[in-house]
């Protein structure tokens, strides 16, 4: 009945890893260089995207509603880099306003929905029995519709309008927040480090906010921009067919859909809005598949 | 002793027990009668479990795997798996019954008045949050401090716990620390709230040898300054005979052995724990094999009938009570003094010493 010798020995357990922290932007660069160039990419270019639409006030040449029917679908020129509209306004001062619509409805929509299902899935996942049972299969039963479908059904019971829109898209896009959120918050509350926390005496609240949903941001965050893209695709459908900005205010998909009419004479007026969401949803989808696979290196197995 | 055939399976052995404590004196944890049950239609995994702690004792929980020692360590703190119920029997904390306890006071019971320590540490810690802010979580729970103070209170309990460089300590992550300085992290965390007592579920099996020791030491240290009951769950006898005062041996989901360490290592009375001194000394046969219990360790679920032990005995068969053995379960007996075991043998068999005393 005694300890062993061992006790004695001095502690070598020292590491000095933890005594300098590099900065935040060093963290940022190192952080993007483990993941795929396809997530640098996506930043860059929706950085550029941002940057362009946030001060597209000052950068526009012309009044992007300033009509001048002697100038109608004029092609590209000195005056009017990428042409005129078939109601002579400049295309380009149009193209550098016409994001705001569709990006911030996006973003509200996005955010909205991504907080609500998280808040949602991983409520249900800790309740458990017939709450979750409940909840799953009306996320089921909504994601079973296609979202166009159920947003202009919803469009249409409520009267058109910016809030209306948005309420649409939050309800469409929630479901598969919800899920996700459930099955992380699933695996994360059969770690141990969950059950630690319980037997060190945290509330439920403090669980989910502290150890849950940081250990799920990071899949929700990849799932955030994916859908991202896809939400902007639907706004520019609704927008499309006039359920989205109303004349004379520019959106991509709204100038899609007024020179349709014009493509042969000038294809331009199409390609140009077509482009740019195109773009812009790429380089979203972009950081999202980035976030979710890290870049292999030598030293990775698998 | 009452007749083998008065007793049935559901017999509570409580009933014959004296109290550990002296008169007088509140037990500070007192679990009575307790029984779990995992599943539906099953027998209890933990069937008519007692045991008392006094403030400042140190009581190790020994058994093989499946034995039910860190469900009783669960159930203290009313955190059992989804799957597993209490059934009956009753947890006492410092007079106050855990299984009324609403919410509340169970968050308060749980890391305030009673810390627990755990196999993995390195599991154990969320791998998003700095190890200073999680120790600190406990200490802004139980004493309402703010982050900064809490931290600096961190920083302090971090030294305590012979953790070098605490102040950058703080803000490393999980993956950055080793399995030693995680479990003294660990450690920190539960003695963070001055717990009454401290449930120690396995605290070095998961670590290498020197460190082991380290962190036993570490644990004797701490309990003897501040005056805190232990419950060491193990079934390392070196970890039992350094740090326990008193011992209690479960098979089975039963108490079969119970009463002051030094008694119990050296005179055990239950053929299971006699078994299990000598496997853990790592005896020969007479073929040079390693001495082991033959048989694999039986859950409380499979028993039929009689002695749940009695499978696995090797003096069952030939003992004069050989008939009681296999048709009814013993009470837990008093041998002598505080000692005490659940075997029809206990006065036939003599008082064999099976370890010599190494230097």
């Amino acid at each position: 009945m005694r300890m062993p010798d061992a006790m004695a020995a001095p502690l070598f357990e020292v590491a000095n890893r933890a005594t300098s922290r590099p900065s935040i932007m060093r963290r940022a660069l190192g952080f993007a260089r483990q993941r795929h160039w396809v997530f640098s990419a996506g930043v860059v270019m929706f950085a550029i995207v941002l940057l362009l639409l946030c001060c597209a006030h000052w950068l526009t040449p012309y009044d992007p509603a300033a009509q001048s029917l002697l100038q109608r679908l004029q092609g590209p020129s000195s005056r009017h880099w990428l042409g005129t509209d078939h109601l002579g306004r400049d295309q380009l001062s149009r193209l550098l306003v016409g994001g705001h619509f569709a990006i911030i409805i996006a973003a509200v929509t996005l955010v909205l929905s991504a907080v609500i299902g998280t808040v949602i899935g991983v409520i249900s996942a800790r309740q458990g029995g017939l709450v979750d049972e409940m909840t799953m299969r009306i996320v089921d039963l909504l994601i079973s519709f296609p979202d166009v479908v159920v947003a202009i059904f919803l469009i249409a019971l409520m009267g058109p309008g910016y809030g209306t829109l948005i309420v649409a898209l939050t309800v469409v896009s929630w479901t598969p927040f919800a899920r996700l959120a459930r099955g992380l918050a699933i695996e994360i509350n059969a770690k141990s480090y969950i059950r630690a926390a319980e037997i060190l005496g945290c509330s439920r609240r403090f669980i989910i906010l502290r150890h849950i949903i940081p250990n799920a941001i990071r899949p929700l965050a990849a799932m955030g921009f994916l859908r991202f893209g896809h939400k902007l695709i639907t706004v520019g459908g609704l927008s499309f067919i006039g359920l989205g900005v109303q004349p004379p205010h520019a959106d991509w998909a709204a100038m899609m859909a007024s020179s349709q009419p014009y493509l042969e004479r000038a294809p331009l007026l199409v390609i140009c809005p077509g482009l740019a969401i195109f773009l812009t949803a790429l380089s979203v989808t972009w950081i999202g598949q980035g976030l979710e696979t890290k870049r292999k290196t030598a030293g990775d197995q698998a | 002793m009452i007749a083998p055939a008065a007793i049935g399976t559901e017999m509570r052995p409580a009933v014959n027990l004296q109290p550990v404590a002296a008169p007088g004196v509140e037990p500070l944890l007192a679990i009575e009668g307790l029984r779990v049950r995992i599943g539906t239609g099953t027998r209890p995994v933990i069937d008519g479990l007692d045991l008392e702690i006094r403030r400042g004792e140190v009581v190790a929980l020994v058994g093989e795997s499946g034995s039910g020692k860190s469900l009783t360590a669960l159930s203290v703190l009313r955190l059992l798996p989804p799957s597993a119920a209490i059934t009956g029997g009753s947890v006492h904390f410092g007079g106050d019954d855990v299984g009324a306890m609403r919410p509340a006071a169970l968050n308060a019971l749980r890391g305030g008045r009673i810390g627990m320590i755990f196999q993995q540490p390195l599991a154990m810690l969320d791998p998003t949050c700095r190890v200073g802010d999680q120790v600190a979580e406990s200490l802004r729970i139980h004493r309402g401090l703010s982050r900064e103070a809490a931290l600096e209170r961190v920083v302090a309990l971090f030294r305590e716990v012979g953790i070098p460089a605490p102040e950058t300590r703080l803000r490393c992550y999980a993956h950055e620390l080793s399995g030693g300085m995680a479990q003294r992290v660990m450690i920190a965390a539960a003695l963070s709230a001055d717990p009454d007592l401290l449930i120690a579920d396995e605290p070095t099996t998961a670590l290498d040898v020197t460190v082991q020791a380290q962190i036993l030491r570490l644990l004797d240290e701490q309990r003897r300054k501040r005056d805190m009951a232990v419950l060491l769950i193990t079934h390392d006898l070196a970890v039992v005979a350094a740090l326990s005062e008193r011992v209690a041996v479960m098979y089975a989901g039963r108490l079969v052995e119970e009463g002051p360490t030094r008694e119990v290592l050296n005179a055990p009375r239950h053929p299971y724990t006699k078994a299990l001194i000598r496997c853990s000394l790592l005896q020969r046969d007479e073929t040079g094999a390693l001495i082991s219990i033959p048989g694999g360790g039986a859950s409380a679920r499979d028993i039929a009938s009689g002695c749940r032990f009695q499978p696995r005995c090797s003096v069952a068969a030939t003992s004069e009570h050989a008939h009681a053995c296999c048709s009814a379960e013993p009470s837990l007996q008093c041998c002598s003094g505080q000692h005490k075991a659940r075997c029809w043998n206990v006065n036939a068999a003599p008082a064999m010493p099976v370890v010599e005393h190494r230097a």
